[in-house]
């Protein structure tokens, strides 16, 4: 607590040095109670369980329990009670799949060495890597991963979530999931169970075996067949030793043993449709329990969903949303600003124009932004297809901010998704293929008393929440009147210092690195690591404007000397933009603020 | 015990359940049908049933309930085969080891590629999807047909296709590992030991087993290897081989290796100087698989000739021409023309270079290749003779199903759309799966090798 005073202490001295505002603090709003552990939620309205709707209820919990729901229960000393007559009672959510309290890498920003990086260029024989740096974990345990104070877990508890499914980041095999409560002081104190799931990705490392999805199907099918093979030798071993050589020993190897045995579901991390059948394909051949996670597009492949036993957790990262073309035409119009002279870029410009305006539109451009909605439909109809099939799901949360959190349900909702499978979805579901439905999921005596309570029925507009148990711990939420502006808005200054963790995406692949942005003597400078150069190099001719922040930096392309020119767009602690990289065409990139500023005086 | 030999059999056995392959019927009527294997036959129909020819002749009856296609004045042929491509497949090279045949493109198929259907308007209906040549031993293919309009990789696959398999010489693995890796192999030397030493790794395994199997008595198994397991199908004829390869030295290395381990299903590819070695090509059994006119873009590619095709021909090698391009699959008709003109092959000799011929070199030569009763109904329908610089191909058709009609080819035919692309005004990039062999290996711009 003392240190957690001390760096806010010191943030906001440098906000005020800075002559910042201050209000990105003002977020934290909430508020531990650890003053009793005893209860009563009087005169509610309870949402047990999906369909069902209890009204004027109350709700006693009691050390972290629900202990009894009913009518006017009797106060009892010590009891804290909550007079919640306009209010709303559901189960706690459960995130399907998250990395919620495993903070992205532990990285300390300047002079650090992409650790990944750099020592997969040392491999003498990139063929065969050790399995660490081939991203092969599975021994990982995301328990030991986990950060108490890791913001993500105050983030999501603010939406209503109480527990979470969470795992290892990494490669292909990162390591086993773990299901958390959204509540404590350590990894083991939020820890409800462990090893619930082994997770893995179609994720290649550059470099390295298995560099493409070729060498990661294939290395998945090694690993297995040698578990099957390993595992039955160690039984025979087990049965009569004598005579016959020690079985090897390997951490890998035997991380898989309760996969081949059928207790331990893999979590395919498995978004496109073509990744999805992937997985399938795998399962079909190996005959492992499957879950697909973060999935995106099943839309186009419900049907043969249906007919395949693989339980599904639908990602909440929904493509961005047309308003994206806005913004572009904006950048576009502004790019002739500053007067560019090539003639493409002119041409586009006029084109960005001609999409303000529809009734312009080149016949061709129209078709294909139809195509485009279209599309997009198709992503934001699956949850309510695969629902219409009766195929139960899941959310994850892997990708998403929280604050697109609630954009993305409704976005469901109003293609279709009913309020009730949606809720399935955020309790009862998650429960159910985590194996934690005997504590988690509905509202009812004996269970866990994991409980958001609402204004609004939750999925109504303008629902806010206005308390959070978690394992029978009170969170409070400051409830803000209508029509006064929580959103900041445009005309803030934007705070770009910081370390922040950024990836290219280069067709076929992406590429990282680490952005530091600091103020010395009242500039703007930076420096940045990619995965070209170890060390960090410094930027220049840092441009900012609003939320947009630009610079240029110098690299070797193969010899050939060029100037990247980053483009980004900061929105709180995430930035998008491009690198515009000459001869070689520009990239996206986006980026996370993993680190506030430090403290430079 | 018992457990272990079924875990074994299952290792062998891999079980693949086939989707359903969408089967159509149709009456061709009235065309000058080029059969390639039974010479030309004017005013012909050709009847598909149920994705198989069931009859070419004059006047052929049909149920009334069957789609008839008028061909008065078409030309009808089989279907076009492109036995070297990198179409339809997310990834081609795990260029990381120099010895990688435990990866396979059949598990990175993407059945929404737009290049399927541009090769379908060039009248090609299956292709040889590859993995690249950075490896000297790279991962297997897959045989896949253009059966456009799905999300589902299976529907593309060309259900019990042989397995093929990617080996590369010469310039590509030396310049990845040797010069890239400071690894084996640096030089053409090094290429050749390459193939021997997994071989004989893979005998070594595969003795291994086979002891294991016969008496387990104070063994432990040995280690699984999905490596060793693919060579040892290779040494077994499983696996057909085709090899990128160009000059004639290291075509003759490369059958006195295969000779020394008993493999003798082998396809050179690109094959430049095979021109050289044709009889030895011939006396082997080995097949080549060319381009038209196509050299010069590396060092290894200068000594070549758009004879070469012919010159196989006539020494009794099986010659097939491909393509190795998203572009160039479009019209390989024009192709197989050229191979007429430089070294004056009949009409079905050059046909046969892009139908019957790349069957027979992917192994599906008793399937699809000619219009022949009992084949597959996999056919190109073109307005002129297809070695005319004027023809167009008008209609490809699948297993009796219409892919491609030049008459409703729709503008957008796209079935995977980005719902977060950017539409520009203009096309500026122009992203066709030209010359893919090398993908992947060259790591460019953030990517540190």
């Amino acid at each position: 607590m003392d240190l957690i005073n001390s760096l806010l202490t010191n943030r906001l001295g440098l906000f005020i040095f800075l002559g910042l505002a201050v209000n990105t603090l003002q977020a934290q709003s909430e508020e531990v109670r650890p003053v009793t552990e005893h209860f009563l939620i009087k005169n509610a309205t309870v949402i047990p369980m999906p369909g069902k709707e209890l009204t004027t209820m109350d709700v006693l919990v009691e050390k972290g329990i629900i202990k009894r729901i009913g009518q006017d229960l009797p106060v009892m000393g010590g009891a804290r009670v909550i007079q919640a007559d306009s209010l709303f009672i559901y189960a706690g959510f459960i995130e399907g799949m998250s990395h919620t309290g495993i903070p992205n890498r532990s990285k300390s920003g300047r002079n650090s060495t992409r650790n990944g990086d750099a020592e997969r260029a040392k491999v003498k024989d990139p063929g065969n890597p050790p399995n660490e740096l081939a991203g092969i974990q599975p021994d990982v345990q995301a328990r030991n991963k986990l950060v108490a104070t890791d913001n993500s877990i105050a983030e999501m508890r603010k939406l209503g979530f109480t527990a979470s499914h969470t795992v290892p980041r990494g490669g292909m095999l990162p390591g086993s999931g773990a299901v958390i409560l959204l509540h404590g002081s350590s990894g083991d104190q939020m820890t409800l169970k462990d090893g619930v799931s082994m997770y893995s990705q179609f994720k290649a490392v550059r470099g390295v075996y298995p560099a493409t999805i070729l060498g990661v199907i294939a290395k998945w099918r090694d690993l297995y067949r040698q578990a099957e093979i390993s595992q039955n030798y160690e039984q025979r071993y087990s049965e009569s030793s004598v005579g016959l050589p020690r079985p090897e020993r390997d951490k890998v190897t035997e991380a898989f043993y309760p996969v081949v045995d059928g207790r331990l579901p893999v979590f395919f991390k498995s978004s496109s449709a073509m990744e999805i059948q992937r997985a399938l394909v795998l399962q079909e051949e190996l005959g492992f329990s499957l879950v697909l996670a973060d999935v995106k597009q099943s839309a186009p492949i419900a049907e043969k969903l249906q007919r395949r036993d693989a339980g599904i957790l639908v990602s909440l990262d929904l493509p961005k949303e047309e308003k994206e073309e806005k913004k572009r035409s904006q950048r576009g119009s502004q790019k002739s600003e500053v007067a560019d002279s090539s003639k493409e870029s002119a041409k586009v410009d006029s084109i960005r124009t001609q999409t303000d305006n529809p009734d312009k539109l080149d016949p061709e451009v129209s078709m294909l932004m139809a195509r485009k909605r279209k599309a997009m439909k198709s992503y934001e109809r699956q949850a309510a297809i695969l629902d219409s099939l009766g195929i139960s799901f899941g959310f994850s949360t892997l990708g998403i901010r929280s604050k697109d959190f609630r954009n993305a349900l409704d976005r469901m909702i109003e293609a279709g998704l009913s309020k009730d499978a949606a809720l399935r979805a955020l309790t009862v579901s998650p429960a159910r293929m985590l194996g934690v439905e005997q504590v988690m999921g509905t509202v009812e005596e004996g269970k866990l008393a994991n409980l958001v309570i609402t204004t609004k029925p939750y999925f109504e507009k303008g629902t806010q929440v206005a308390y959070v148990f978690v394992d029978g711990n009170l969170y409070e939420y400051e409830i803000q009147e209508k029509g006064k502006g929580s959103e900041s808005g445009d005309g803030d200054p934007v705070d770009f210092t910081g370390v922040w963790d950024y990836s290219v995406k280069v067709p076929g692949e992406s590429a990282d690195g680490v952005l530091t942005i600091m103020m010395q003597n009242g500039e703007l400078e930076g420096e940045m690591t990619n995965s070209q150069f170890e060390a960090s190099r410094a930027v220049n001719g840092i441009m900012v404007e609003g939320k947009k922040i630009s610079f240029k930096m110098e690299v070797d392309i193969e010899g050939q000397e060029t100037e990247l020119e980053y483009q980004l767009t900061v929105d709180g602690d995430y930035f998008e933009g491009e690198v515009l990289a000459g001869p070689f065409g520009n990239f996206p990139v986006e980026g996370n603020r993993v680190k506030s500023p430090e403290n430079n005086n | 015990m018992k457990k272990c030999g079924l875990l074994v059999a299952s290792l062998v056995l891999t079980t693949v359940v086939w989707a359903q392959v969408p089967k159509g019927s149709v009456l061709i009527r009235n065309g000058t049908v080029l059969t390639i294997t039974n010479g030309t036959l004017n005013n012909t129909d050709v009847l598909i049933i149920d994705g198989i020819i069931r009859g070419i002749g004059k006047e052929l009856d049909a149920p009334s309930s069957i789609m008839e296609i008028d061909a008065t004045g078409q030309y009808v042929m089989p279907g076009i085969i492109d036995a070297h491509s990198h179409i339809g497949i997310d990834a081609v090279n795990e260029g990381t080891n120099p010895i990688t045949p435990e990866v396979n493109v059949g598990d990175a198929l993407n059945p929404t590629s737009v290049s399927i259907y541009r090769a379908l308007a060039g009248g090609v209906t299956t292709s040889h999807a590859m993995h690249g040549s950075a490896n000297a031993i790279g991962g297997e293919c897959e045989t896949i047909k253009h059966r456009w309009g799905t999300y589902d990789p299976e529907i593309i696959r060309m259900e019990d296709a042989p397995r093929t398999i990617k080996f590369a010489l010469g310039e590509n693995p030396m310049r990845v590992h040797g010069e890239g890796k400071k690894i084996k192999p640096r030089t053409r030397m090094g290429v050749e030991q390459v193939f021997r030493d997994a071989f004989s790794d893979a005998q070594e395994y595969m003795r291994d087993w086979e002891d294991y199997r016969n008496d387990q008595t104070g063994k432990a198994p040995p280690r699984y290897s999905g490596r060793l397991e693919a060579l040892a199908d290779i040494l077994r004829g499983e696996i057909i081989v085709h090899c990128h390869s160009y000059r004639a030295d290291e075509i003759l290395m490369l059958m006195d290796v295969l000779k020394d381990f008993g493999v003798d299903k082998i396809v050179f590819q690109h094959v430049n100087e095979g021109f050289k070695v044709a009889p030895e090509l011939a006396e082997f059994g080995a097949m080549a698989s060319v381009f038209a006119d196509w050299w010069a873009y590396k060092f290894e590619v200068y000594y070549s000739t758009a004879y070469n095709a012919a010159i196989l021909t006539r020494n009794g090698v099986i010659t097939s021409i491909n393509s190795d391009s998203g572009e160039l699959i479009r019209h390989l008709f024009h192709e197989a023309g050229k191979a007429q003109k430089y070294g004056g092959l009949s009409d079905d000799e050059a046909l046969a270079l892009i139908t019957i011929n790349p069957a027979i070199q992917l192994g599906v030569g008793d399937r699809i290749g000619s219009i022949e009763e009992g084949k597959e109904g996999d056919v190109a329908i073109f307005n002129h003779h297809p070695l005319s610089i004027y023809a167009v191909p008008q209609k490809t058709i699948i297993d009796g199903k219409l892919y491609f009609d030049v008459e409703s080819d729709m503008d957008d035919i796209r079935v995977d759309v980005d719902p977060e692309e950017e539409i520009p005004a203009f096309e500026f990039f122009d992203q066709h799966d030209h010359d893919r062999c090398m993908q992947d290996v060259f790591e460019t711009l953030f990517i540190k090798r």
